[in-house]
């Protein structure tokens, strides 16, 4: 009777041991690369997660900075891309990056800013997207009166949700965006956690409490 | 020699199916079960953090009134917020809604109530807005303080359970087919035994792997460490390296028990 181990190292062509570890190894590979994106979602999303510490004070919020700005002193216009700021949302757990552009790049990282709008300070219609399955996720807990936080680098600006409406993608009675005063309108895919677009958005509208004016000859340096 | 190559095909597809329902099956019991948060909150020490940082900015929030004395033991207990904290984790997982807030509601009649009691005074128009602001910062504050634990990062993970499913179920058909497959193309009983134990066995190789590399992948330095969350978030997310390897030892038993199986009866002899 053959001895079983010697069958097991020494099967013909050492089939018998190689086989089994280039198995493990194709599987272990594939799994790995399957979940490594994911994986590097979640790092970027707890990397953002709000700091919290126990000897944590909270701030009263009042009047916030006011006067003027001028862009060119802060850094220029905003290029697409940018890491503008942050945005935070009182009462909820929103509080992420803020980009200058929406694109995927951008709404992977954190919530953007639509580039052919304007932005903070400048005046009208300031629109920011958000995914629902991630930063935009507690968008949902949003109540009137709540303080929205944009923290950018040439500015603090806050602003007090007024209200919030569910509305089809392509309806654009659900925002003005040649409004005159300074408002800001976030919006993610409608209803919330959704993986795949839904046909509907949910917006949060917000009036503008304080903040920086933009300059016009910053403005004319961005037209121009 | 087809054949020898056609039952190397199946072999490899069942280990990728088994590894895979493996992985789900592990995932399954940690970051998509709602129980193991709640757990790894209680283990922490979370609730107790929680509750300490809710009384402290609650507190300093009251402060501005100019009353004395800490009345914000009223609205905030171990209890309260520990409730708070599971439902909001609940709503989460379940998705099924914001949970509203009325705690402080008494907030601001409290205030004028204990201040007319201290001092006789009647607050006036402005005094009392300005009360009510500070009950509704109070409000936002203690909704922040007690909604879910890293909720990005948790709802990320749970848009994937969907898919999760499919793939387990698809994994599955594939493993019973490939099964089959392997059994008509097994001349005996015992190879194909043989057959499907080797498979489990590299399948259970694969998942230690996958433990491994999840435990040295560096998650413990994606959070700052002097984060509240932080010894939360070390438990929750290092619990996926344990559970893949419970899987793996679990598969590994079901593979050895499958060859052990094969044996003959003592005192057997070969024809």
């Amino acid at each position: 009777m053959k001895n079983r181990l010697y069958k097991l190292r020494f099967g013909s062509n050492g089939k018998k041991l190689l086989l089994p570890i280039a198995f493990c190894a194709v599987t272990t590979a594939i799994l790995l690369m399957a979940v490594q994106p994911i994986m590097a979602h979640i790092e970027l999303a707890v990397e953002q997660e709000t700091y919290r510490v126990l000897e944590e004070r909270p701030t009263i919020k009042g009047v916030a900075q006011d006067g003027e700005v001028l862009l060119s002193e802060s850094g220029g216009y905003p290029t697409d891309g940018e890491a503008l700021g942050s945005i935070r949302i009182g009462g909820t757990s929103v509080d992420c990056t803020l980009y200058f552009g929406d694109g995927s790049a951008q709404l992977h990282a954190g919530a953007g800013i639509w580039a052919g709008g304007k932005i903070p300070g400048q005046g009208g219609t300031v629109l920011v997207a958000g995914h629902t399955n991630s930063f935009f996720r507690d968008l949902e807990s949003v109540k009137e009166g709540a303080d929205i936080t944009l923290e950018t680098r040439y500015g603090e600006f806050h602003y007090r949700v007024t209200g919030t409406r569910v509305a089809m993608a392509e309806d654009t009675t659900a925002y003005d965006l040649e409004a005159q005063q300074e408002n800001i309108i976030l919006y993610t895919c409608y209803p919330f956690g959704q993986v795949t677009l839904t046909p509907e958005r949910y917006f949060v509208y917000g009036e503008y409490v304080s903040g920086p004016h933009i300059k016009e000859e910053a403005n004319a340096t961005e037209n121009g | 020699m087809q054949q020898k190559m056609a039952k190397i095909a199946v072999s490899m597809a069942l280990c990728l199916c088994l590894s895979m329902l493996g992985m789900l099956a592990g995932v399954a019991l940690t970051l998509w079960n709602e129980g193991w948060l709640i757990s790894s909150m209680d283990k922490t020490g979370y609730y107790t953090d929680t509750t300490q940082l809710a009384k402290s900015e609650c507190s300093y929030f009251i402060n501005q009134t100019g009353v004395l004395g800490n009345i914000v033991d009223e609205f905030i207990t171990d209890e309260i917020v520990r409730q708070d904290v599971i439902l909001g984790v609940d709503g989460l997982f379940r998705n099924t809604g914001a949970m509203a807030f009325s705690k402080f509601g008494d907030l601001s009649t409290r205030v004028e109530d204990i201040i007319y009691e201290e001092t006789g005074k009647i607050l006036d128009n402005s005094e009392k807005q300005q009360n009510f602001s500070l009950q509704f910062q109070c409000e936002q504050r203690y909704a922040e303080i007690v909604r879910p634990p890293f909720q990005t990062a948790i709802s990320i993970l749970l848009q994937y359970k969907q898919i999760g499913l499919f793939l387990a179920i698809a994994a599955a058909i594939v493993s019973v087919m490939g099964a089959m497959v392997l059994f008509v193309m097994s001349k005996t009983m015992k190879q194909w035994k043989g057959l499907l134990a080797s498979n489990g066995l590299v399948s259970a190789c694969t998942l230690l792997v996958l433990s491994i590399a999840i435990q040295f992948c560096g998650y413990q330095n994606w959070m700052p460490k002097t984060n509240m969350e932080y010894k939360l978030f070390v438990k929750w997310f290092g619990g996926t390296s344990w559970g893949l390897a419970g899987v793996a030892v679990v598969l590994a038993g079901g593979a050895i028990a499958l060859l052990f199986w094969n044996k003959k009866p003592k005192g057997a002899r070969k024809p």
